[in-house]
């Protein structure tokens, strides 16, 4: 039967891929989505700051798909990052809508959601929503105040463990394995 | 009378204003050079100066001369509306070199017509005039008092306080003075003067040498270690260069507003039918305010937020030095989809969408209509008068007032001739019926008695049917009040 399924399955032509491509030795691709001036580039670099591998890479995107240029240079992907800036539902859009382009199987537990922590008076969107999308898509969420130098330190070693599982260089766990400890932990079962 | 109007300009100053005050203020500087400062209250200070002022010879020129260091200083709190002289290409120039000339022709040209004192100033290469006109009270108040501003050279006015009594006399004066045959309206205004010489003066600088006079701003560039990768940066760069080819490399002007204005034909008769055959142009208005609105779609522009290439009108805004834009009616059809320039992204606060937002307005407007309609012709028994003439007509009572005595008396006159009418038609024939009207008010009567409230809730279904439900109404009342007499 699940063969059947999977020879109906169609992909579209800008769907991101887990598979696709052969992985390089030892190395661990990180991908972060999300909207100009959220701070993707000061976590991309608190990430490659704080873990030792020299053949970590994180790459940026305001949205997805990706652009075509450079495609065929592009590594594999192993792990997602979506950031929403909790002061604009514009971001909150951006994020819904690249959530599409993305295949099922990054949601076996190689994806993840950053929400940035804003005082309530400049908040615009509302904390069930963003808890609402990631239960949706069975991801955790990590809070983070993307100016604040500690916080940025401690999501990126939280990042980095699940890259590390998600691109496969911790012998015998798996990101499906992560996840299904992770959904205890349900932000809605409280 | 100079007394109270000079203190009640030292009034408006702060506390803090006091040193600049003698700095600046030439008639009074040197009484002023042996004074403290320190611990100053302001009532000390405002007695301080009318002491010396009592000396003064001519008090005028003074209290003018600092009314305009106080325009000076809180020049953000007016707003300015920018004029342009039309000057006669092959006429004599009139050769006012210095501000002395300058100020002695105004005065002499606004006296012609005006009970006016004028004085004019020299501060940063720009003229600050003040023209205080003699109102109805005799008197020399504040309010009507006339402030321009001019870079000599130009023929450009800034102005503000201008009132429509001596609005024609004052533009007539300065018109003569710069040589020009005729004033015409900018449409830019703003309460930034600065902003406002430095968008008027730099009309003609473009591209990315575009500066508007003042310094660029610092680029910051961000520099990404090895491992970081910007899949976007090619879209990046595009965009930079766009924002630095039409916005420049400096800080924009600061303007409060702009307004683009739009007659179009409706497009929402779906929603609203009674307008569906209407040849009337639609006027629609779309306004951007803050703090700084260009600065802010340039913003907007870098920050992805908005769609490349954007739409001209949203591009080329800060050359043509217009505040409000006129749209024309043939335009609107093709080119004045002004939310395509705007990406969809941000439509939390600048997509406009006019042919969305439209019909939804007018579906609400058309149902607050209703139901007010509703709410008067039901709280009203008394008012023979359809709903529609409520609106305009004021002497009406409002909702909660009670009905005059003349109304009330109205009322039972015309209760009383229904009632007779009735008694006789019982006894004659059809063809010695009344009138059309007392007819159908009969005939109302019969379907009010049958239907009850019913006729009442017609009411808000159309402007056609509103006489009917009215006269029904009436007859409701009238049937009620035939009982009473008969018996």
């Amino acid at each position: 039967m699940s063969r059947d399924l999977n020879q109906f399955e169609t992909l579209r032509k800008d769907e991101l891929l887990p598979f696709n491509k052969l992985p390089i030795f030892m190395q661990e691709v990180m991908l972060i989505v999300g909207i100009q001036g959220i701070g993707k580039h000061a976590l991309a670099k608190a990430i490659v700051e704080s873990s030792t591998s020299k053949t970590l890479q994180c790459r940026t995107a305001t949205h997805l798909p990706l652009p075509e240029e450079h495609s065929a240079e592009r590594p594999r992907i192993d792990m997602v990052v979506f950031m929403i800036d909790s002061r604009s539902s514009a971001s909150y859009i951006q994020v819904e809508q690249s959530l599409q382009y993305i295949n099922r199987q990054y949601f076996l537990g190689k994806i993840c959601f950053i929400a940035t922590k804003v005082p309530t008076e400049t908040q615009n969107l509302e904390v069930e929503s963003i808890t609402q999308l990631c239960d949706d898509h069975g991801s955790c969420l990590f809070w983070m105040d993307p100016t604040s130098g500690a916080d940025r330190t401690v999501v990126a070693k939280k990042l980095l463990e699940m890259l590390n599982i998600s691109a496969g260089l911790k012998p015998g766990i798996t990101p499906l394995l992560t996840d299904c400890t992770h959904r205890l932990l349900n932000m809605q079962s409280f | 009378m100079d007394a109270t109007l000079l203190k009640s300009i030292l009034r408006r100053f702060k506390i803090a204003d006091y040193p600049y005050i003698i700095e600046n203020w030439k008639s009074l500087s040197k009484e002023f050079s042996d004074v403290n400062l320190k611990h100053v209250k302001k009532a000390d200070f405002v007695d301080m100066v009318m002491k010396k002022f009592k000396h003064k010879s001519n008090p005028a020129l003074a209290i003018a001369e600092l009314d305009i260091l106080y325009l000076q200083k809180y020049s953000n709190r007016k707003l300015w509306k920018v004029l342009t002289v039309d000057v006669i290409p092959e006429g004599d120039s009139n050769n006012l070199s210095t501000v002395a000339e300058f100020e002695n022709r105004l005065r002499k040209e606004v006296r012609s017509y005006l009970n006016a004192q004028v004085r004019c100033i020299e501060h940063q290469n720009t003229y600050w005039i003040r023209i205080a006109v003699k109102d109805a009270k005799n008197d020399w108040a504040l309010p009507s008092v006339v402030y321009i501003t001019h870079v000599p050279n130009t023929n450009y006015l800034m102005v503000t306080g201008l009132k429509a009594t001596h609005k024609d006399y004052v533009l007539q004066s300065l018109v003569t003075v710069l040589n020009g045959h005729r004033v015409v309206d900018s449409h830019l205004s703003g309460r930034c003067l600065v902003s406002l010489m430095r968008l008027v003066l730099n009309k003609h600088s473009q591209g990315a040498s575009l500066s508007f006079g003042g310094s660029p701003r610092p680029v910051i560039e961000e520099t990404l270690p090895e491992n970081v990768y910007n899949e976007n940066h090619i879209e990046k760069r595009n965009r930079d260069n766009f924002v630095a080819e039409n916005y420049g490399l400096a800080k924009l002007p600061r303007l409060e507003k702009i307004v683009y204005k739009l007659d179009t034909t409706f497009k929402g008769s779906s929603h609203v039918p009674g307008m569906a055959g209407s040849d009337r142009p639609f006027h629609c208005q779309v306004k951007f305010e803050g703090p700084s609105v260009l600065e802010g779609l340039r913003s907007l522009t870098a920050a992805g937020l908005a769609a490349l290439p954007m739409k001209e009108h949203l591009a080329q805004d800060r050359n043509t030095t217009h505040n409000t834009d006129n749209t024309d009616y043939d335009k609107s059809e093709r080119d004045i989809a002004l939310p395509s320039g705007v990406a969809p992204n941000a439509a939390f606060a600048y997509y406009v969408d006019m042919f969305v937002v439209i019909p939804m307005v007018w579906t609400l407007i058309g149902e607050l209509w209703q139901s007010y309609k509703q709410s008067k012709t039901i709280s009203k028994p008394y008012s023979d008068i359809p709903a529609i003439d409520v609106l305009d007509d004021k002497k009406q009572p409002r909702r909660g007032d009670k009905p005059s005595k003349l109304k009330r008396r109205r009322a039972d006159r015309r209760i009383l001739k229904n009632g007779t009418t009735k008694q006789k038609l019982d006894g004659v024939d059809n063809k010695q019926k009344p009138k059309s009207r007392r007819k159908k008010s009969d005939t109302s009567r019969e379907d009010g008695q049958k239907s009850g409230n019913a006729d009442a809730k017609q009411t808000s279904t159309s402007d056609h049917k509103d006489d009917d439900s009215d006269t029904s109404k009436r007859g409701e009342i009238n049937s009620g009040s035939t009982l009473k007499t008969g018996d």
